[in-house]
This record gives C-alpha cells, structure tokens and sequence, in this order.
C-alpha cells in the first residue's frame, strides 16, 4: 500500500471519543472506565461516551435517561466546551502545518486535501501517519485517519477501525465497497435502509449492479447520488474552513419589559457575553445588530458599523446603547426579546491597519481582560457592570414577591 | 406664477439640482425642487438640509413671478420625454401646470411655504479660485473619503488654506489618505474645514473645466461656492480631522523611491489581483532590483505572478496592500504619468507621488 493512487489525497481525522478522552486525559482516575459528558442531569442528552460506556450501548445525542439505564454505574461529567475547543484549536494548527485545504466538520473532525504537498511532507500516507502521531503527542489524544480519493471515502474509512483507526482506501474502490452495508452511505438513515431493503439493496454492492434508470423510477433523483457513492465517486471539494460570520446573545424575557433601562442593562450583559465570545476564540468584529422583539411580536433589528474592528466591550457599547435607543423609539415597547450580535467577524491577520490607530488607548481592553479573569475564576456574577447588577437585583427582589415561574430564559447561539 | 421655458435649459438645471435630493427619507417635501420666478430669472433649488444647490435655469421668460414645488423625479420624466422646444409653466389656482406643444400636466400644488429657503451667505467675504485646477483637486481626492457614519469627521474632506491662500485637501478613511495642494484663492486668511463628501462631489460635477472662476465662501459652520450658474451651500462636518501630517512619513526615514508608470503599474496590479482572496484582499508586492513582482493567491483558486521591470537598485522590500486602494488612486490619472512610490519597510505606510502636489498613502495590510 506505500504507492498509493496518484488522486488519493483527501484524508478525513476524526477524533476518538473527543470529550469523553479529554475528561479521561485531565483526570486520570477516570482512564479505563465509562464516562459520559452530558445528559447527567436525565434532562439533557449525551454528548460524548467513551469506550468503555460504548460497550453498554451508549453513544452520543441519546438521552440521558436512557444512559443511565444502560450504563447505570457509569461517571456522567457536565459539557466543558471551553476545554474541548482549546484542544480542538490545537489540533487544527496541526492540520494547517500540512496544508490549507482544511475544512472541519466540528470540533472534532476535518477533512484536509493534501495534494501538491508531496515535495514538501511526503505522501498523504505519511502526513496521515504523522498528524496523527503530532495530535498524540501534542494533546495526548487519539484520532482515526481516513485516506482515499474523495471526501465520502476517506470519512468511511476513518470510521473503519476507529478507535486509533488508520484506513487507505484500497485502489480497487468498488470491490472494497461491495460488501458494505447501505447504511454506510451518507445521507442514508433507518427510513433509507428499510427503502433500499424493499429493492432488494442491502449491500453497495447490490447498488453497484442495480442499473441506474429503473434506481432513479424508484427513489427520485437522489439515486444517482447515492449510486455514484455505492461506486466509490464524490465530486464535493475540500472547501476550507469560513469561519462564523456571527456571534450573538438573545434573551426572551418571562415578562414583557417596558423600563428602556432594563432593557438596556440586558443588552449590556449581551454585548459583554458577545466581546468576551469574541475575546475567547481570538476574533474581532466589523459591525454589531440589535434585535428588540415586541410584546405583540413584532421584530425589528438594527446594524451598524463599529469605528474599527474590536472585540472591546465598549467599543461595542458606544454602538449598541444608540442602536436601542433608535428600536426603542420604534413603539416597540414592551419588549418581549432582546439581542445583541457581533457581525461580520475577522481574525485579526485579515485587517486592514489603521493609519491613525497607532496610539491606541488600552485602558478599555485592559479592564476586559481584567473581567474576563476575574469571571473565568469566580464565576460569571463575580463582577458586574453597574446596571446589570442593579437589573439582577431588581429580578432577584421580583422573584421573591412573585412565585409564578421560572427565572428569565436565556439563549445563547453561535 | 407664469413662466416660459426653454426645455433643455429647464431640464438641465432640474437634473443638477436633483443630485443633492435626500438619499434617505428624512422629510417628504424635500423630495421637491422648489422653483421661484423673479423678474427677469428664474432658479431651482433642491436641498437634504444639509446640502442646498441652487442652479438659475437658462432661457426663461418670466411672465409672472411665483413659487412652485415641482416633484423632481415626475418632472424630469416629463422633460426628459417632451420633444418641443419650449414649455411653459404655470401655477393656477389649484394645480401646477406644464405643457408644451400637444403636452399637458398637472399636478397638485403642494405648499411652498414647506420648504426650506436657501441659507443666506456673505458673498462679499468671498475668494476666488479657477474651477479647473479645483475639479482635478476634488476628484483626485474625494474618493478616499470615509463612508461609515462611525468614522463620521473623515465622511469629509478637510480643506485648508495657508495664509498665502494656496489650498490644500485631504481625504481619509483611515485605511489610505489622499492630499493634494492646489491654486491660490486671490485672497482670504488661513482656515481649516471638514466640507462634507457629498458637497464636494456635487461641486466637482458642477464645475466647468476651464479657466473659468468660482467663488469660495468659508465660515466657520457653513461653506458656499458659487460658480456660473451655480450656487452650492453646505454645513460643515464638525469634529476634529485625524492629525494627518502625523502620519505622513518623514522625509529621512525613506529608505526607497521608486518611479512608476500609472498605466503599467496599474495592468500588473489588476493582472495580479485575478487570484486574489475576497476575504483578505491581499496582493503581495516585491520590490526588488530591477524587478517589481506582484502576487496573490487563494486557497480556492490558485495563484498569481505578474513581474514589472523598474528602475530600482536598493535592498528588497515586501509589502501587502488592497490593491483597490492602489486602483482607486491610479484611475484617476493618465496611464502616461510618472508617478513615485516612497517606502521606508513592508509594515509602514506607503506614500505615491504624483507631481510635486499629489501625495497619496496607504496602511499595508499586516
């Protein structure tokens, strides 16, 4: 297998049990034994199992209940996203060492096209082998590496032997998929199967002879993709990764609010939840928009640019009290739902310099990250803004005169 | 009010009065061209109340005077698509009328009174300067203006006078600059104003190529120009201007001055830029002796190598820019023109040179 096909460039690295071996690497007590991260509470759903709870049959996006009666005497640990995307963060600058044709499916797993590579690291053989070793050695965490044509093949393939799977695909693609099952194909789930099963197709193989007219008179036009993976094709390019063009807070209140300064102390605690998203994952953004959604639902939001890019609390600020004040005096109160989102992000190589912004004034960035510490130890309340606190005291007080309900909900998405 | 027309005259002050109508909705009379006949004359005047442009219509006869409110865009419609010769305008007692040949509209009368008057301005203080010259200076210029409401004192071009009244502009976004010196006014004190971007690109349609002069009247809040037919009045931005002889490099720290044609330096910058990544906009430049090679590449697409011989014997330079930045400047000049561009590393600002009064400098990307 060390000369491969000249066209098998595409890998796809998958990490192994991503959460669940990183809660495993930082606390050794639990190397060997069933942990689960999420779905602790009974409410939520798994987000990672490791292998040992693998074996009692739980795996991720199943309910938490559902977890605990199979694995009853498993560890359930709660989600530690910031954890995982550090390390996911590290194993991506690996990836880039090799090439810029990266597109991550998640955190945990990413496609790379490595072609025109050779001269420089060797075949896709040997940089599949050594990012592998590199992410080993680096975050003490194992991935499965997939090698083949295309980007359906090398996801199979790293799926194959996992965990510590290293799959190429052999060059003969259509005797190495006949035997596979059909519901290896992607896009297919347990309706497909059982659709192909009424054909008669259970395996690739059988897709593979199945002739293409009659496939497409049964299954519409999505059978001739489906074919063309059952014969090892895909003509999906590796696109590289385009980072979130957004980052934003929202709140839907329990009852509608009416006083401007609450409302504003919300977004205030928003736009400090968003500069801090953009602190953490070392972005900066272009513009910010506020949303103000009224009682009777009515939603109406309003953009602007900011003077430079930033990730500055109150750079943010300085735009977002104006953009309210200009969606308060749209008779929108009372207000039913408040957000504030970051736009048009961009790391801070694809800037465009400031020819006055020589002398900058680090005060405000200064406090940031004086803030961001204090809250990363202490806890998100440790330290608050006048009027956010002034908000929560007044909510705190409102709970305790009235019973009805919970607190204000609160969502957060990327 | 009864007034005669000619149709092209009418239909061309009507068209130079409607370029400063509001963009936005700020107030529905001002989508309006206020017409008033006066013994004699005739003008149109439109405004976003910031911005006023009155423009005296040629060929008229007044037969009586009055004011009307003509919808801008309807009544350049109608002049547009008349074939006759002269039209002729009245406001009866309920409607304003214009016809023409077998041509009649009416509209309703909207009340005049509604609209702002024109800001009275003290001509007597005013300088003078040839229209030409100052045209070249607004257009080489302008461009560079910031356009986010966040950058809002560089949405302006600052406009300078020295004591010898040789005037100066600059424009900036922050990200390049552009300043130029001009003609002397034949009189008037040292000054220094932000004009609006928007009176300033008016002014420089208005603006006849020649020698001919136009009357500039600076005061501290407002600022009027006067040419032909033509009068311009605007506010000014207030807000202080960025500091940019700040910024302008010094002339001892220059470690490259290398001479460029516009024409040649402009084809290799957008034969370059065909690869380049939409996202970062970065084209690489390599100055080096006897060789200017110019790059970008794209994950998706690929890359380019455009090499452009030039005259240049010192230590290599690499610096990245937008190359819009560079095109933007370029345009505006012939493909003949020698022009020189002045580095001191890949990390400063690049200054180009046109003449000894055009200066034009750009922030590299990093």
């Amino acid at each position: 297998m060390e000369n491969l096909p000249p066209t098998w460039n595409i890998l796809h690295v998958d990490m192994d049990a991503f959460y669940a071996s990183i809660e495993q690497r930082d606390n050794p007590s639990l190397a060997g034994k069933p942990v689960v991260v999420g779905g602790g509470s009974g409410r939520g759903v798994v987000a990672a199992a490791s292998y040992e709870a693998r074996k009692f049959g739980v795996h991720s996006a199943m309910s938490g209940v559902v977890a605990r009666r199979r694995c009853p005497h498993a560890i359930f640990l709660p989600v530690r996203m910031d954890a995982y995307r550090v390390e996911a963060q590290r194993i991506r600058a690996i990836f880039y060492e090799f090439t810029p044709l990266v597109e991550p499916l998640s955190l945990d797993e990413a496609y790379l096209d490595v072609r025109g590579t050779q001269h420089l690291f060797g075949s896709p053989l040997e940089v599949g082998r050594k990012i592998q070793q590199q992410i080993l050695d680096q975050t003490k965490l194992q991935a499965s590496v997939g090698i083949g044509p295309n980007k359906w093949i090398a996801k199979l393939c790293s799926d194959l032997q996992k965990p510590k799977g290293f799959v190429v695909a052999p060059e003969n693609l259509e005797a190495f998929l006949d035997p596979l099952p059909v519901r290896r194909l992607w896009g297919v789930g347990e309706r497909g199967v059982a659709r192909l099963a009424s054909l008669g197709l259970r395996t690739l193989g059988d897709l593979q002879r199945f002739p293409e007219g009659p496939l497409v008179k049964a299954l519409g036009s999505h059978a001739r993709e489906l074919r063309a993976m059952a014969l090892g094709q895909d003509e999906r390019a590796v696109t590289p990764f385009r980072q979130a063009k957004s980052l934003g807070s929202e709140t839907t209140f329990t009852r509608d609010i009416d006083e401007p300064w609450v409302l504003a102390a919300w977004a205030m605690e928003q736009t400090e939840e968003v500069a801090e998203g953009l602190r953490a994952r070392g972005l900066l953004a272009l513009g910010v928009e506020v949303k103000l959604r009224s009682g009777d639902f009515r939603t109406r939001s309003k953009q602007c640019k900011l003077a430079r890019p930033s990730q500055v609390t109150s750079e943010f600020w300085q735009r977002v009290r104006g953009l309210l004040e200009d969606l308060c005096g749209q008779g929108l109160l009372p207000a039913r739902l408040v957000g504030v989102t970051a736009i048009d992000l961009v790391k801070p190589n694809e800037i465009q310099p400031d020819l006055f912004d020589t002398i900058k004034n680090p005060a405000p960035a200064r406090l940031d990250q004086a803030l961001d510490a204090i809250r990363a130890r202490f806890g998100g309340e440790a330290v608050s803004r006048g009027s956010v606190w002034h908000r929560r005291l007044e909510d705190k007080a409102e709970q305790e005169t009235s019973e009805d309900g919970p607190g204000p909900g609160e969502s957060t998405q990327d | 009010m009864k007034v005669i027309c000619q149709r092209e005259g009418l239909l061309q002050a009507c068209q130079l009065a409607s370029m400063v109508l509001p963009t936005r909705d700020i107030k529905p009379v001002l989508k309006n061209l206020k017409f008033t006949a006066e013994l004699g004359q005739a003008t149109i005047y439109a405004t976003d109340l910031e911005l006023g442009l009155k423009v005296e219509v040629a060929g008229v006869t007044v037969e009586s005077p009055g004011v009307a409110l003509l919808p801008a865009t309807r009544v350049i419609q109608i002049l547009r698509e008349a074939r006759v010769a002269e039209m002729e305008l009245e406001v009866t007692g309920h409607e304003v009328v214009l016809r023409g040949g077998s041509l009649e509209y009416e509209m309703p009368i909207e009340d005049a009174a509604q609209f702002p008057d024109p800001p009275e301005f003290p001509w007597d203080e005013a300088a003078e300067i040839t229209a030409g010259p100052l045209k070249d200076m607004i257009r080489r210029t302008a461009f560079a203006c910031a356009t986010e409401v966040a950058r809002y004192t560089m949405t302006g071009l600052l406009w300078e006078t020295t004591t010898d009244g040789a005037v100066r502009l600059v424009a900036t976004d922050g990200r390049r600059l552009a300043m130029t010196t001009g003609p002397k006014l034949n009189k008037g004190k040292a000054q220094s104003v932000v004009v609006p971007s928007k009176a300033m690109n008016t002014l420089e349609r208005c603006l006849p190529d020649d020698e001919e002069e136009v009357q500039v009247g600076l005061e501290p809040r407002q600022a009027a120009f006067k040419t032909g037919r033509v009068t311009l009045t605007t506010l000014l931005v207030e807000g202080r201007f960025p500091d940019y002889k700040a910024v302008l490099p010094k002339r001892e720290d220059i470690k490259a001055r290398i001479p460029l044609h516009a024409g040649a330096f402009t084809s290799a910058i957008r034969q370059a830029a065909i690869m380049i990544d939409d996202e970062t906009r970065r084209l690489s430049l390599k100055f080096a002796p006897g060789m200017l090679t110019l790059s970008a590449r794209n994950a998706n697409s690929g890359r380019s190598r455009v090499e452009l011989p030039l005259e240049y014997a010192g230590a290599p330079i690499e610096t990245f820019f937008n190359p819009n930045y560079l095109l933007d400047m370029l345009k505006q000049y012939p493909p003949d023109t020698s022009m020189e561009i002045e580095l001191i590393s890949g990390a400063h600002p690049a200054l180009v040179r046109a003449g000894d009064d055009y200066q034009y400098l750009i922030m590299p990307l990093t």
